[in-house]
């Protein structure tokens, strides 16, 4: 082995002869510049803590869209739709401004479904809940101002001799009524779309007019008829 | 100082070399190994800095495979300071090659791969350091004894 090496080697140590100046240490002793660490673990946390949040700010949000939609449902089934539980005769004349109110319920209320369409893609089944909702409500409100309108006429005396002269408008009625059976027979079948829901409205609205028209037409009939004339009453059964 | 030449590199070589220390000590596993460990890194620095600006003269075949007295001791009749200030005077690349071989324990290889040199011209390097060492010493000890 190289005898100068292994002296060196032996030796180095006692060869450190000399020293860093105090300005190196003064340099050192300034703290450093902390450059953040970015910690893989820590990205993973922070972006899995991020993904709870949004999916529960999600959930939060599609909640509340549904519990406002359900109340406003609610409200008109029991605020704007609201009908006197007996109708007289002459109040049975004031009910289209009840249609009115009730045309302006059903647009809400196809609103409502319209806005509830343009969510589905992402929670179909809420939405498939939301939109049963939606025509149950429909059905529920048209059927209440038609009942009323049906138990009217039904308890409205007919003094013309033959009660079958409005029997055109029992007719017209049943066809009405297969239409809107088959009617959500589709709607079960292939969903809500937005044209079965317009149809399904106007055939309420077609039953409600055609109801208000026979209203009218009795009463016109038992208006003309002299009050000697009136002894024999009858009752049409819708 | 051994290393980089002149003062003013070897501070900041210190300086550069305390820094990486201070931001790895937490990865340091064995802390009785510290010392090893910052003279590692206080190496790498200067291996780095210095590599930086040296431009090492290729394999010399006439004086890689040179079979020098390897058992002569021209070295024993002066002083360690003699010696350390003589090894400073040594040309950049052959000094650093050589200090790299004699007195941080490296290999040929070791210091080939860290320089980015060929083994060949490490050791041509090493033997070119140790003349030039030897000549130094020697007209030194001429002058001294008169």
């Amino acid at each position: 082995m190289d005898n100068f090496k292994k002296f060196l080697e032996d030796h180095k140590d006692d060869m450190d002869f000399e020293n860093p100046s105090a300005e190196v240490w003064q340099k050192l002793n300034k703290p450093l510049k902390t450059t953040p660490v970015i910690s893989i673990k820590k990205i993973l946390y922070a972006a899995t803590a991020a993904c709870v949040l949004l999916v529960a700010a999600l959930l939060y949000v599609m909640q509340e869209k549904k519990q406002t939609m359900s109340g406003e449902m609610a409200m008109m089934g029991k605020g704007h739709i609201k009908l006197p539980d007996s109708l007289t005769n002459e109040q049975a004349v004031l009910i289209p401004n009840k249609t009115t109110d009730l045309l302006l319920a059903s647009t809400t209320m196809e609103q409502s479904v319209k806005k509830t369409n343009t969510t589905k893609q992402n929670t179909s089944n809420t939405i498939d809940s939301e939109v049963q909702m939606a025509v149950k409500s429909i059905d529920e409100n048209f059927n209440k101002i038609l009942n009323a309108q049906l138990r009217n006429i039904n308890q409205t005396p007919i003094y013309a001799e033959d009660k079958d002269m409005f029997g055109g408008f029992k007719n017209q009625y049943r066809q009405l009524e297969t239409q809107e059976k088959q009617l959500k027979t589709d709607i079960v079948n292939f969903g809500m779309e937005d044209q079965l829901l317009q149809q399904l409205i106007f055939i309420n609205q077609q039953k409600l007019n055609l109801l208000k028209s026979l209203q009218v037409e009795i009463n016109k009939v038992n208006n003309n008829i002299p009050p000697q004339q009136k002894n024999k009453q009858q009752y049409l059964k819708m | 100082m051994r290393m980089a030449g002149e003062r003013a590199l070897a501070e900041d070589i210190l300086h550069d070399a305390f820094i990486t220390i201070f931001k790895h000590l937490p990865q340091l596993k064995q802390p009785e190994a510290v010392a090893g460990w910052m003279r590692r890194i206080v190496v790498n620095e200067c291996i780095r800095q210095t590599s930086k600006k040296i431009k090492i003269e290729e394999w010399n075949s006439e004086t890689a495979d040179i079979e020098e007295d390897v058992q002569d001791d021209f070295y024993k009749n002066i002083s360690l300071v003699q010696i350390h200030e003589a090894i400073k005077t040594l040309p950049d690349g052959c000094r650093q090659v050589f200090v790299l071989y004699t007195m941080e324990g490296l290999t040929h290889k070791n210091i080939a791969d860290a320089m980015g040199i060929s083994e060949g011209t490490s050791k041509s390097q090493y033997h070119r350091a140790r003349s030039l060492l030897k000549e130094n010493i020697m007209n030194f000890l001429k002058v001294a004894n008169g």
